[in-house]
């Protein structure tokens, strides 16, 4: 039986919910910094004014609702379903000061698209952009991809049982190390060690480019945070083919490939055994989906005559070949170029960018794991069949160790593929409510729910209300995976119930 | 001499028409790549970012929220571009005449504009930045209020600690 929070759950969930405000709330005072260093008043005030607001509400919290019991698992869900909602709202805010957006929802999307690592974005004239807000776009997406619990954890230290309840909400369902503060540790080594090494290499390419010192670091550090959260902003409007650089388009080709790695491989591959990026099922199922969809995607363009060499081609469709896949969102195209595209080869971009990454990286989308595990359960059923009863048939596959498949796994496995694709195709259905055609709706509806970011051009501050929502509400179930926000939605509805029927007896019994 | 004067002025009306007419937005030559492939064309619009290189300079040009890239060969001659597109200033205005490519071989495949020719007109220099006093009282008086909570925070929190104290 589903357990029914009552009053003091609740407000245990909310002084948390205040403590995580008031740690996120200093992260405002980076780009304020920058905002100082290139004498951006207005932006600084902006970031000033949005960390004395997240305070606020954060000891707002704190004070008025005391912490009376520990969490456990579904209210640990619950508070990462309602503070995945309540940072991006946060975090609008100094973008929506700056003026460059027509209304706070708009802000609200594009702080989403960022936090979910989508990369969808309703910003105008970003080549007026302040440098600190661009800075906050990216890393925004930094925060995400890395996940704000992890963040927070960090921060914060918190007992063990907890912080994990609160990491496995955070669409991770798997620990590196044996505690959590150690988990985020290591999650925190790596990002920043390739953070160093991705942003010194993009730094490099755009010197070569004639950029000045502090933009190019800028760019890079911006670049390198799009790429390997795999979110997909850029600092500017015309995307990648901005900087006219190959050497840049296979840096980011290469940041976008680790950006999918999961960390756990990352762990393995660094501590115990390189050969396991060899033998791990998600590395397989990459090598042959990747495989798959460039040749289902060469096809099509080499039989319309879309003329280019061979490293033209190479370029262009490897690049987002690679983007979609991971679910980053960058182009080194313009809209107008893709669209001209055929339509299948458009169809394998849909395809790529409804897999995703792999599970435990910062990428979105189906994830690898549990398509490789998806068609391994599908053999294992055919063998069951084909056996006596007697025997005992079982399904083997390599994530780190040899494991054996079990059929709880597949269940769930079943349950979010199946959740991912009524996302896709219940947005496309709005889509197309909205006059755009079933092929861009359901482009446009993947690419947010898979937190992708490539666009047909649909995705613009233009763009009706409605499908503002329902691609916000896309980018937050799909970041999140669904499990915690069903949960939370549960148990809310659960403690609804109870409300009402107390009062029901209540009222019965004044009757009486 | 009325005549003559009218007449001078038809003439360059017309040839000021003729040299206008050949100028295109990029958000048409952007939708009609095939019709104007290996074409000359004329477009304008904001300088973005100047990048030179060794061999030319590529220049990023933006035409109402179209952009596109000119690359700028070292023969051609490129006029001093002052400023570039940013928060704070606006860039220069560039007409640029050159050759269309929907997929230039040179440039693996990019959809650029190799020039010919290049005119800039300098932008206003940037105004100064003012901070409204909206913002500023907003800012002083969310400053006050989280200051006043933080105290209310810390006197509870030591009454809540000498309670738990005193039951302890």
């Amino acid at each position: 039986m589903m357990f029914a929070p009552g009053r003091e759950e609740f407000f245990s969930v909310l002084n948390v919910i205040g403590k995580i405000l008031v740690v996120l709330g200093f992260l405002f005072l980076i780009p304020a910094a920058i905002a100082y260093y290139f004498k951006e008043l207005n932006p600084l005030y902006d970031f000033l004014i949005s960390f004395c607001i997240v305070e606020f509400c954060g000891f707002f919290l704190m004070i008025v609702f005391p912490f009376k019991r520990n969490l456990d698992l579904s209210l640990a869900f619950l508070l990462v379903a309602v503070l995945w909602l309540l940072i991006p709202f946060f975090g609008a805010i100094p973008l929506f000061l700056s003026e460059h957006f027509n209304s706070f929802l708009d802000a609200f999307f594009e702080s989403m698209s960022g936090f979910a690592t989508a990369g969808l974005s309703l910003l105008n004239d970003i080549d007026h952009a302040p440098y600190s807000v661009n800075f906050w776009r990216h890393f925004i997406m930094f925060l995400g991809g890395q996940g704000i619990i992890l963040v927070v954890l960090s921060f914060l230290g918190a007992s063990s049982s907890i912080g994990m309840d609160l990491y496995m909400g955070e669409a991770r369902d798997e620990k590196i190390m044996p505690n959590i503060m150690a988990t985020a540790r290591f999650i925190w080594v790596v990002s920043i060690f390739y953070f160093v090494l991705g942003t010194a290499a993009l730094f490099v390419c755009l010197k070569i480019n004639g950029f000045k010192t502090p933009i190019a670091l800028l760019h890079s550090a911006c670049l390198f945070m799009a790429a390997f959260d795999t979110g997909g902003f850029t600092p500017q409007s015309m995307n990648i083919y901005y900087y006219h650089s190959i050497a840049l388009e296979m840096v980011i080709i290469f940041l976008m490939m680790l950006g999918m790695v999961n960390f756990n491989l990352h762990y393995f591959v660094w501590m115990i055994r390189k050969r396991e990026l060899v033998r791990n099922i998600e590395m397989k199922t990459f090598f042959v989906t990747f495989t798959v969809l460039l040749i289902g995607m060469v096809m099509p363009l080499m039989a319309s005559n879309i003329n280019g060499n061979v490293v033209e081609f190479f370029r262009k469709v490897v690049f987002q070949l690679v983007s979609a896949h991971s679910g980053c969102g960058f182009a080194n195209i313009r809209v107008s170029e893709f669209v001209s595209w055929p339509e299948m080869s458009q169809l394998f971009m849909i395809i790529a960018m409804a897999l995703g990454g792999s599970v435990g990286s910062t990428t979105g989308g189906i994830k690898l794991m549990r398509v490789a595990l998806l068609f391994k359960s599908i053999g294992w059923e055919i063998r069951k069949t084909l056996v006596p009863d007697k025997v005992w048939v079982f399904q083997k596959y390599h994530h780190l160790h040899t494991k054996v498949l079990e059929e709880p796994k597949v269940r769930i496995i079943f349950v979010i593929t199946f959740l991912y694709c009524m996302s896709y195709f219940l947005g496309a259905l709005v889509g197309m409510l909205y006059g755009n055609s079933f092929f861009d709706s359901l482009f446009e509806s993947t690419s947010a729910a898979a937190n992708v970011g490539l666009s047909v051009g649909i995705t613009s501050p233009s763009m009706p209300t409605g499908l503002k929502i329902t691609y916000i509400i896309q980018m937050w179930t799909g970041r999140l995976e669904f499990l915690a926000i069903i949960v939370g939605i549960g148990l809310i509805g659960k403690s609804l119930l109870r409300v009402n029927r107390k009062n029901t007896q209540h009222n019965e019994a004044q009757a009486v | 001499m009325i005549k003559r004067i009218l007449f001078f002025i038809f003439l360059v009306g017309v040839i000021m028409n003729s040299v206008f007419s050949q100028e295109i937005t990029v958000e048409n030559l952007l939708s009609n790549v095939s019709e104007f492939d290996k074409q000359e064309v004329q477009v304008s619009g904001e300088i973005l970012t100047v990048m030179p290189l060794k061999n030319g300079s590529w220049i990023n040009l933006n035409d109402n929220g179209n952009s596109i890239g000119v690359w700028c060969n070292a023969g051609v001659y490129l006029p001093e571009i002052k400023n570039t597109a940013s928060y704070k200033q606006d860039g220069d205005f560039l007409k640029v005449k050159g050759i269309f490519n929907k997929s230039s071989a040179d440039n693996y495949g990019e959809q650029i504009i190799e020039a010919l020719e290049l005119q800039v007109k300098y932008a206003k220099k940037a105004k100064k930045e003012i901070v409204s006093e909206n913002k500023k009282t907003i800012l002083e008086l969310s400053a006050l209020s989280l200051g006043a909570l933080i105290l209310v925070y810390l006197i509870k929190r030591y009454f809540d600690d000498r309670r738990s104290k005193k039951h302890s």
